[in-house]
Parts: structure tokens; C-alpha cells; sequence
């Protein structure tokens, strides 16, 4: 949890804080009381480094002794301001539904106004002094504490385990303990330590302008009011609580901060450098494919390689489907492709060719033009922010020198070509203002703009009904043999592969383990995993009356892959010579590979 | 279990419209729709979770399996607490045995008991769901989506179990899907549903092989298929 | 987006009401009688009675209510206990200054916020560059945990008392803006380049921007086109409700600059028991806070349609 030196300097100056608000009294308590009439407003000097006050106390001892009683206020500021949200938040879920919609209501009015002003009137009612200002500043924390305990118990409230739970008629009670509670407290308690800080600042806030502890009480806030009458004199005097006050924010501040991210658990990847994969054997470049690729490698650090030497040629006209479950490997493959791969992850190839030209000395343009792709959510892959025809017309005036009046133009040809009715409309259509189909075909428009060579679908299918479905692998199918542009199609559906494409790619564990031609896929898949995926998909001939296949045990992960066979632990076919070698990717009859050492 | 004449409204906007609606016992029933149906909704309806006006009826103990079986187990109980939840009406010392006999009857061994759901994986997760549905002892299980988010892979284990469970239990099952040859598989008889309606319902492979209704016959041609 | 904006405006109702009643119910909730805590244990009985009598505070409480409402629609919110002034007059020389300085304080923040906000995402998307992260997440959180008054006092100490390049205190030239509205900016110029980073790696993360950088796009027209407007929804809402909090905000940095605006007068009005102008200070202030936040739904509605959308 301590591993940032923000985190570090966090927790030594809350520890600090509440060492000296044991220590401070006991030590320098007597130090800051003693009246001294020889030494009335002095500045800074050897015997009092902050100065003294008007009865010539000294300064710096009460700055540290003062530690105690601010840390007292607050915490009893942030408890007060704490339960009263927290019920108030709670209310809600335990009142008649009118009483608790008011409750809500108030807190969502409360919310509104700065906290400053909620302890200032608190503060006027209850009176100048420290009581007033704690139940001031309480008052300021607790709307917030209400709002934050109403959304997380909404959310859980919420959740499918509350609404099983519920149709299990477990006693509300119980839900509220068992469920409700326990999912909420961390957060909870995470903004009381926030809290607690803001607490702390408020209070010397209200002290610093006189309306919080009165003499002969102090606190840092009212030692701070003290000094900064004599400001002008003894700019020091005012020095020591403005320290005092600013560390111990920033202190819970950073703790906060540092409790925060460690709820989040986002554990920062070691930084491990990673061996080159070693050199594959090479294979025979192929002239006239628009994509060819061999021994693409993508690694993270920490030694975890989710894509492991894949190969791959994508011919002009052919749709090419790489089929996988999921971790698979098969869309960080597509990514590598398309040179997307998200740092920190590292792309290693032997061969990486658009056109027979190498990928890295393609200038921005001819790859901004010439590789086109599609995702999954049709919903996200289009900028909210921007008309349809602006974000079409994009590619043509960024990368092809075409003027605004040209790019709209074409933007508006290319909508009319995917089928969208009335494209010169829809192109000055929000994204939003679409269904889910015809976005999917604006981003197939869009990879139409330039001169696409391959065209790059990440499981372009997958978030649509499977009536749109149909039209949208039609609508590809026509764009690639009118275009001439090869395809890469990714999906987790071997029928939707099977339906749309030329050739069939599986992927298993980061590795392709077989390669054939789709007409062929039913009959004359050879790798276990292969016929295992298409046993345990049921269609629309699959006989009702036998179980469907499913495979035991799952995928490893990248970090797992060992030596062998990464099918190996849940294959029938597995033999000892499985688990210790890896077979190759090897031809296995016309235009069909395969990876492994029983049907090879 | 019946359901007659049921509406589910949201606002202004009608989910499921007079939809009437048998399953029999010992039968799985298969509802399938595209996103937008009504199916999720005539399901939550039948399940109590939603306000809907309408007859449910011969269905008292309804239990629910939900799509997402990372959001369906509380992350902060053990299997034998989620599972033992439905089970609150046994003394506390019989508990454990009959959590077991739960988990064995999804295949689960009874090790399972202790763990967290994030220890499991989601076709794990998904039976330990099924199994607290089980534990209810109810005389209508809803599947919603069971398998949507799971892999191909584990989908035909989870498949065969919903219909060794009927086998076995005679438990009456309404089973939801967008996909139409799971349904296929699962369903002795399908309802097909269409912005808010049941548009057709018959046995499943008379359903499948002479659709009667044009959405039938759009959705049957729309499944893809593998060229065999 | 017309019922959305309808239902805006009767939740912006709705709380000025129970503002109204809040700031009626002060005076009421005080414990004892307020005059006489205004005017100390040694003020005679008549003056006493003849001060309650002058407020109305002698006749019943729904009168009273009525009485202070139809004060408010003609803008009288009574006289100050220690002046007699007006307290809408006190009011109307003073409110301007604060809300100057609470715009210029926003205006700074932004400026400031969003292109360093921008910067620190870009340098550390996916965790590259964790050095500058956590240098970043370090220092805007420090700077965010110190509170503007201190700021205030130490460019007082060192800008005004130090260098003596500026003044100390007042409202007099351009220059005696510079130290106040830096005081006042500061925290939230760190908190807001925090969420405007945030947002930013959201933004860097969907699949739009993927397309984009498929799409080869030069760096700035993709920050720029792509990434900036994406952002700004969050980034300008949050800076609508700091506008908000800064109007009372401030009331510790005009304290410091002896600024004369609403805060020094509300400090004056609680030390000094001026219920009038404490009741009407802090009414005004949440009354300027609720139409700012309504002014900010209102603008985003009409900039991005796709928030309306949601709400609706």
C-alpha cells in the first residue's frame, strides 16, 4: 500500500500528527502556559523560534500542544458529520417511500450548497465557540456522507445478488446487514479519513476567522487569527500554525489518496524486461497478399505473452475469420496488425507486410488510407462530440488533400453506398441519434473513405441482434468483393466465421492451432480444440437427443503457458509427448495446417 | 405455472403487452427475442421483481438465474453462505449438508463450499447460482441469458445441466435467450417474442421447422450456420 | 430537452424555497431571544422590546413569514443591528466584488486546469511514465489539501510583506486582483486538473479514439478534435459547481485581502450578532449558488445533446 513516496510522506505526517497530540501536552504544556511579562510579542529568536504572544508565551510549544485539541475537534466534527450523513443516507431505504423521496430530496438540496456556508449558519444558531463550529462543520461534512452512502446503497440495491436474494424472501433486515452494509463500508470508511482531514481544515478555517475556539481555548486556527494581526511585524508568528494546519491536510490528504487507489487495487505491473522471443523458422513470404504476417509476438511485462509467433496472410477479396475464446489472443492479434497495440505492451515480428510493403515504412497516410477498421460496440466507436459526415470526411482531408466540399461529398457517397438510407441526413446526424446497425455501417463507411487493402473487424457483430447481424456480414461480404480488399474478421462465434468467411484461423492460448478452409471446417477440422468448439455449439441441426460436448477445465492464461501443448491438461487425445514439446504449426493436406502431434 | 394477460410498463413505455403465457410442468419453455423483446422484462414480471399488472399464477416459489454470474454472487459471501441463504428456514446445524447436496446436484464438488465467487470461474460461478436457486426449492425456475456471458466451451456443460435438471427434478423451466439454436436445443417448446408480444408459441421443433409467423421465419433465417 | 429544462427549473424552485425558509427559520432557531443577545446583558428592557417590536418579531410566526416574504420580492431584508443601514443595500455595494472574484478565480482554474489535465493524461496513458504520474498525483494532491486561506496568508507574507511588489490588502488597481484570485485558484485549479485527467483517459480509452488513431490522425488533430470536446462535458460541469462553492469560498480569502465583498461582512455579522445581515448574506449566497448551478445545466443541456438525452 506504502509504495509511492506520496503515500510514504502521507502516513508520516498523520503518524507525526497524532504522536505529538498524545506527546504535545504532557511535554510542552507547561512551556505554553507560562505567562511571561518580559517577553510580550516578540518575533522570531533564540529562546521562542516563533515568537511569543501578548502575555509572552511561546509560541511554538503552543503550536505543538495545540495539535491535541485540533485533532479532538475534528475527529469529533467528522464522526458527527459521518453518522448524521450516513443515516440520513440510509433513511431512505428503511422509510415509506414518500418520507424517504423527501429525505432524498433534502440531501440532493443540501448537496448544492458549499459547506462553508451550511457551517456558517450552523454556526450562527449554535453560537460563537468550538461547540458551534463542530457542529457546524458537521453539518457541512454530512450532506455529502448522505449523498455517497444513498448512491453506493442504490447501487448494491441494485446489484442481481440483492434481487436474488430477494427472491429468496430473505428478510429485508438481513439484506441490509449481510448484503447492503458490508459492500458499502469500505467506501465508506475511505471518506471518513477524507473527512477527517476536511474536518480539520474547516474547523481552522472557522478559528481563523474568530468564529470558532474562543481564549482562552486555542487551537491552530485560532493561534493562526492571533498571528495574522501581526503579520506585518512578525510575519514568523503566523508561520507555525500555517505549517501545522497545511501539513496535517496535506498528510490526510495524501493518506486518503494512498487508501483510495489501494481500494481501487490497480497493481502497477513490474517492470521486468522482456527476452526478444527467439527467431521462428522462417516461412515463405507470399507475394500478392494484402496482409502477411509471421511470428507476431505481442508481450507485457512480467514475462506475459498473450500472442505467441502468429502467422497470418490475408488474400486480396478473401475474408479470413480468426476464432477464439475468450483470452485467446485473437484481438490483441488484430490489434498488432493495426499497430494499436496499447503500451506497455511490444510487438515482435518477423514479417509484417500490407501489400507486400513493409508496415513500419508505410508513411501515415497510405496506412490511414489503406487499413480500415471496425469494433465491437458500434455504440463507442463513434466520437459523440461530432457529426457522422465530419468524422467520415476526416480521413479525406487529413490524409488525401481533398477540400471540405470533396470530403463531404465522398462522405456522403460512401453512407449511401453501406446502405444508409437518405446518407446526405444522416451525415449531419449526432452518433447518438442512430441505431446500433446503421452506426455499424457508418464505420464500415468510414473505412471506405480511403482505398482500404485490409479491413480489420473486430467482432463487428457481436453487440447486434442477429437480424442485423445478417445485413451487417452481407454488407462486409459485398465490400470486400467489390473493393478487392482482404478482410480480417475476428470472432468468438465459429457459426458467424463459418457464414461469412473464406478461411478459418483458430486461436488457442495466444497460438493458432489450426488453419483451414471454412467449406471444409464441419468435416475435416483435425485439432481437438477445433472439433471441440464446433461439437459444443449447438445449431440449428444438432440432434436434441445426445448431451452437448463441452471442453473440461478452461484456457490458461498468458502467464501459464507452459512448454507443451497449451491444450494438452484438457485434451482426449493427450499423450505424455504433449505436455514437454510443442508441436508445430504443420501442413496437414491442401491449404490446411494444423498444431499437433496426434493427427499430424 | 400461468401468466395471463401480463403488462409491464416503464414510464410511458409499455415492456411487455398482454402477454399470456403456459408453462407446463416437467417442460422447459424457451422465450427468445431480440434486444428490445420484452424478454428480460416478462421475466423479472414473473419473478416478482418488476411491477407488472396481469394473473401469475401456480407459481409461488419462483427462482431466478441471472445473465452476468460475476454480478449475481455477493463478492463478500463464501459459496456455502450465497447458497445457504435460501436455506434459512432449516436449523443452522443442517445447513452445510444441504449445500452440499445442492452443489453436487450442478456437479460442483463439495470444496466449493468454501470459496469465494472471485475464485471461480464463470461457468463455476453460473452453477453455483443455479444451485442456490435450487436450494429454494422452487416450483419455477427463469433462466435469463444463463450462458450469454459465458464461452462456447463451457456453454454446452451449463446446457446439459438445465436439461438434466428437468429430467431429474421435473422442475418446470422458463428459458430465455437471444439465440435461438441454444433455445433450440434446451426447449421443448418455444415463444417467440416481439416488441412486447408473444408473436408465436408452439412445440419446438414444429416451431423451428414450419415457422407460421414472418418474425419466426426473419429470425430462423437470420441464425448462421456452418456450411456442413 | 424543453421537459428536462422544465424539470430543472421547479428543482431550482423548490430549493430557493427551502433556502427562504432556512434563512427566516435562523433568526427563530437561535436559542433565547436574539436582541437580547445582540444587544448584551446591559442593554435596558424598553430598548429591547422596542428593537423586537421593529422586527416583528413580537407578532405570530406565520405573520411573520409573510411579512419576511413579501420583503423579499421588494428587495427589503431589513436593517443592520449595528449600522441601520438597509441590509439589500449592504448587500448590492458588496455582492459584485465577490462575484468578480470568484468568476476570475474559475476562469483562472480552467485555463490552468484543462491543458495541464490534458498533458499528464497523454504523458501517462497506460501507465507509461510513472514517474510523471506519480509526481503529478502527488503535487495536485498536496496542493489540493492546503486550504486557501493559507495560501492567501503566505503571498501576503512573501509577495506583499516581502517583495512589496504587490498590495496586501483592499481593492484598488487591476494588481490588487492578482494575490487574491491566485489564493482562491490555486486548490481548485489542482483538484479540477486531476478530473480533467481522469476524464481525459477515459476519453483516450474508447473505441472512437482507437478508430481515430486507425485512422492515423496527426497527435494534435486527434487531441485536439477528438479527445478535447469528449472531456469537456465533465470538466466544465465540475467547474460550474466550483464557480458555486468559490462565491461562499471566499469568504476566508476577502478576510485575508480585507476585500470588500460579501465575506468580510458576513465574519463582521456573525462575530458582531448583526442577525439582519448574517440572514441575508448567507441567503444571498445560496441563492447565487443555486442559479449558478442552474445556469451551468442549463448551457451544457444546449452544448451536448447526448446529456439530455440521458437525463430524459
Amino acid at each position: 500500500m506504502l509504495r509511492t513516496p506520496a503515500a510514504i510522506a502521507g502516513a508520516a505526517l498523520v503518524t507525526l500528527m497524532l504522536v505529538l497530540a498524545v506527546i504535545g501536552p504532557p511535554i510542552w504544556g507547561e512551556a505554553a502556559a507560562r505567562v511571561d511579562a518580559g517577553a510580550i510579542l516578540q518575533g522570531s529568536s533564540a529562546a521562542h523560534p516563533l515568537g511569543t504572544d501578548n502575555l509572552g508565551r511561546d509560541l511554538l510549544a503552543r503550536v505543538l500542544v495545540a495539535s491535541r485539541y485540533s485533532l479532538q475537534l475534528a475527529i469529533a466534527a467528522a464522526l458527527i458529520g459521518a453518522i448524521a450523513g450516513i443515516v440520513l443516507g440510509a433513511l431512505p431505504s428503511v422509510l415509506p417511500l414518500r418520507a424517504g423521496r423527501l429525505v432524498t430530496g433534502t440531501v440532493n438540496a443540501l448537496v448544492a450548497f458549499p459547506g462553508l456556508l451550511l457551517a456558517m449558519f450552523t454556526a450562527v444558531v449554535a453560537g460563537l465557540g468550538a461547540r458551534g463550529a463542530v457542529l457546524g462543520i458537521g453539518a457541512a461534512i454530512a450532506p455529502g456522507f448522505a449523498r455517497l452512502t444513498q448512491t453506493l446503497a442504490a447501487s448494491v440495491a441494485r446489484a442481481d445478488y440483492v434481487a436474488a436474494a430477494r427472491m429468496l424472501r430473505v428478510p429485508r433486515r438481513r439484506i441490509l446487514a449481510r448484503h447492503v452494509l458490508p459492500n458499502i463500508a469500505e467506501p465508506l470508511i475511505l471518506n471518513l479519513t477524507q473527512a477527517l482531514g476536511g474536518a480539520l481544515l474547516g474547523l481552522a478555517g472557522m478559528s481563523f476567522l474568530g468564529l470558532g475556539v474562543q481564549p482562552p481555548d486555542y487551537d491552530w486556527g485560532r493561534l493562526l487569527f492571533d498571528g495574522f494581526g501581526r503579520i506585518y511585524i512578525h510575519p514568523e508568528v503566523a508561520l507555525g500554525p500555517a505549517a501545522a494546519i497545511a501539513l496535517a491536510g496535506i498528510g490526510f490528504n495524501l493518506l486518503g489518496d494512498a487508501l483510495a487507489r489501494h481500494a481501487a487495487r490497480t497493481p502497477a505491473p513490474s517492470r521486468a524486461a522482456e527476452p526478444r522471443p527467439r527467431p521462428v523458422p522462417d516461412t515463405e513470404p507470399e507475394p500478392g497478399a494484402v496482409l502477411d504476417a509471421a511470428g507476431l509476438t505481442v508481450t507485457f511485462p512480467g514475462g506475459v505473452t498473450p500472442v505467441r509467433e502468429v502467422s497470418l496472410t490475408v488474400r486480396p477479396g478473401e475474408i479470413v475469420g480468426l476464432v477464439g475464446e475468450s483470452g485467446s489472443g485473437k484481438s490483441l492479434t488484430a490489434a498488432a496488425v493495426g499497430g494499436l497495440v496499447p503500451y506497455p505492451g511490444t510487438v515482435h515480428h518477423e514479417r509484417l507486410r500490407l501489400c507486400g510493403e513493409d508496415m513500419a515504412g508505410l508513411s501515415r497516410e497510405r496506412l490511414g488510407t489503406s487499413l480500415a477498421m471496425v469494433f465491437q460496440d458500434p455504440m463507442a466507436s463513434l466520437n459523440p462530440a461530432l457529426k457522422i459526415g465530419g468524422q467520415l470526411a476526416e480521413v479525406a482531408v487529413v490524409h488525401q488533400n481533398a477540400t471540405r466540399d470533396e470530403a463531404r461529398r465522398r462522405a456522403v457517397d460512401r453512407l449511401g453506398h453501406v446502405g444508409l438510407p437518405e446518407p446526405g441526413k444522416q451525415a449531419g446526424r449526432h452518433p447518438h441519434q442512430l441505431s446500433g446497425g446503421m452506426r455499424q455501417r457508418a464505420v464500415i463507411a468510414m473505412g471506405l473513405m480511403g482505398n482500404p487493402k485490409l479491413i480489420i473487424a473486430d467482432e463487428p457483430t457481436t453487440a447486434l441482434d442477429v437480424t442485423v447481424q445478417r445485413q451487417i456480414l452481407r454488407l462486409l461480404r459485398d465490400v470486400v468483393d467489390e473493393s478487392g480488399a482482404g478482410a480480417l474478421f475476428i470472432s468468438h462465434d465459429i457459426a458467424v466465421v463459418g457464414e461469412l468467411c473464406d478461411r478459418v484461423v483458430v486461436m488457442y492460448a495466444g497460438r493458432v492451432v489450426e488453419e483451414l478452409p471454412v467449406d471444409r471446417l464441419a468435416k475435416d477440422a483435425a485439432h481437438p480444440y477445433t472439433q471441440a468448439l464446433i461439437a459444443s455449439l449447438p445449431d440449428m441441426d444438432t440432434d436434441r437427443s445426445l448431451p452437448l460436448a463441452s471442453i473440461p477445465g478452461r484456457q490458461p492464461a498468458p502467464a501459464e503457458v507452459g512448454f507443451g501443448c497449451a491444450f494438452a491438461p484438457r485434451c482426449p487425445l493427450a499423450t505424455a509427448r504433449c505436455t514437454t514439446d510443442r508441436p508445430p504449426l504443420e501442413p496437414h493436406g491442401h491449404d490446411h495446417r494444423v498444431a499437433c502431434w496426434e493427427v499430424s | 405455472m400461468r401468466v395471463d394477460d401480463l403488462t409491464v410498463r416503464y414510464g410511458g413505455f409499455t415492456a411487455v403487452e398482454a402477454v399470456t403465457l403456459e408453462v407446463p410442468p416437467g417442460r422447459i419453455v424457451g422465450l427468445v427475442g431480440e434486444s428490445g423483446s420484452g424478454k428480460s422484462s416478462l421475466a423479472r414480471a414473473v419473478s416478482g421483481l418488476v411491477p407488472h399488472t396481469g394473473r401469475v399464477s401456480g407459481a409461488s416459489r419462483v427462482q431466478m438465474v441471472f445473465q452476468d454470474p460475476y454480478a449475481s454472487l455477493d463478492p463478500r459471501m463464501r459459496v456455502a453462505e450465497s447458497v445457504g441463504e435460501a436455506l434459512l428456514h432449516l436449523p443452522r446445524r443442517s445447513r452445510p449438508a444441504e449445500v452440499t447436496r445442492m452443489l453436487e446436484l450442478v456437479s460442483l464438488p463439495p470444496e466449493t463450499a468454501r470459496r469465494y465467487p472471485r475464485e471461480l470461474s464463470g461457468g463455476q460461478r453460473q452453477r453455483v447460482a443455479i444451485a442456490r436457486a435450487l436450494a429454494a426449492d422452487p416450483d419455477l425456475l427463469v433462466a435469463d441469458e444463463i450462458t450469454s456471458a459465458l464461452d462456447v466451451s463451457v456453454q454446452g456443460a451449463i446446457l446439459n445441466l438445465i436439461r438434466s435438471l428437468r429430467d431429474r427434478t421435473g422442475l418446470p423451466i422458463l428459458f430465455i435467450s437471444h439465440n435461438l439454436a441454444v433455445v433450440r436445443y434446451v426447449c421443448d417448446e418455444i415463444a417467440v417474442m416481439h416488441r412486447g408480444r408473444i408473436v408465436e408459441h408452439g412445440p419446438t421443433l414444429d416451431l423451428v421447422s414450419s415457422p407460421a409467423d414472418p418474425y419466426t421465419r426473419t429470425l430462423l433465417e437470420a441464425v448462421p450456420r456452418l456450411p456442413r | 430537452m424543453r421537459r428536462t429544462l422544465i424539470r430543472r427549473l421547479i428543482r431550482f424552485g423548490v430549493s430557493l424555497a427551502v433556502l427562504v425558509l432556512a434563512a427566516f427559520a435562523m433568526i427563530h432557531l437561535i436559542p433565547g431571544d436574539p436582541v437580547r443577545a445582540s444587544l448584551g446583558p446591559a442593554a435596558p428592557v424598553e430598548l429591547v422590546e422596542a428593537r423586537r417590536a421593529a422586527l416583528g418579531l413580537d407578532r405570530p410566526l406565520p405573520e411573520q413569514l409573510v411579512t419576511y416574504v413579501s420583503g423579499l420580492v421588494t428587495g427589503d431584508m431589513g436593517t443592520s443591528f449595528l449600522t441601520g443601514e438597509p441590509v439589500t443595500a449592504v448587500i448590492a455595494a458588496r455582492l459584485p466584488n465577490t462575484l468578480t472574484l470568484a468568476l476570475l478565480a474559475t476562469a483562472a482554474a480552467l485555463l490552468a486546469a484543462v491543458p495541464l489535465g490534458m498533458w499528464a493524461a497523454v504523458r501517462t496513458e497506460n501507465g507509461r511514465n510513472r514517474g510523471t504520474e506519480a509526481t503529478f498525483g502527488g503535487v495536485t494532491s498536496a496542493v489540493v489539501a492546503v486550504p486557501e486561506f493559507l495560501y492567501a496568508i503566505a503571498l501576503v507574507a512573501v509577495f506583499a510583506i516581502g517583495l512589496r511588489l504587490l498590495p496586501p490588502a483592499g481593492q484598488s488597481g487591476p494588481e490588487s486582483y492578482l494575490l487574491p484570485v491566485l489564493a482562491l485558484a490555486l486548490g481548485p485549479a489542482a483538484m479540477l486538473a486531476r478530473i480533467a485527467r481522469v476524464e481525459t483517459l477515459r476519453v483516450l480509452g474508447t473505441d472512437y479514439v482507437r478508430l481515430a488513431r486507425a485512422k492515423r490522425l496527426p497527435a494534435a488533430r486527434l487531441h485536439l478534435r477528438h479527445v478535447l470536446p469528449n472531456t469537456l462535458t465533465a470538466t466544465l460541469t465540475l467547474g460550474g459547481l466550483l464557480l458555486g462553492s468559490l462565491i461562499a469560498g471566499s469568504v476566508l480569502v476577502e478576510y485575508v485581502f480585507a476585500w470588500p465583498g460579501l465575506g468580510g461582512k458576513i465574519v463582521e455579522a456573525i462575530t458582531q450578532k448583526d442577525y439582519p445581515v448574517a440572514q441575508g448574506v448567507i441567503l444571498v449566497y445560496g441563492a447565487v449558488v443555486l442559479l449558478v448551478n442552474l445556469l451551468v445545466d442549463v448551457v451544457l443541456g444546449v452544448l451536448d445533446p447526448t446529456s439530455a438525452i440521458k437525463e430524459s
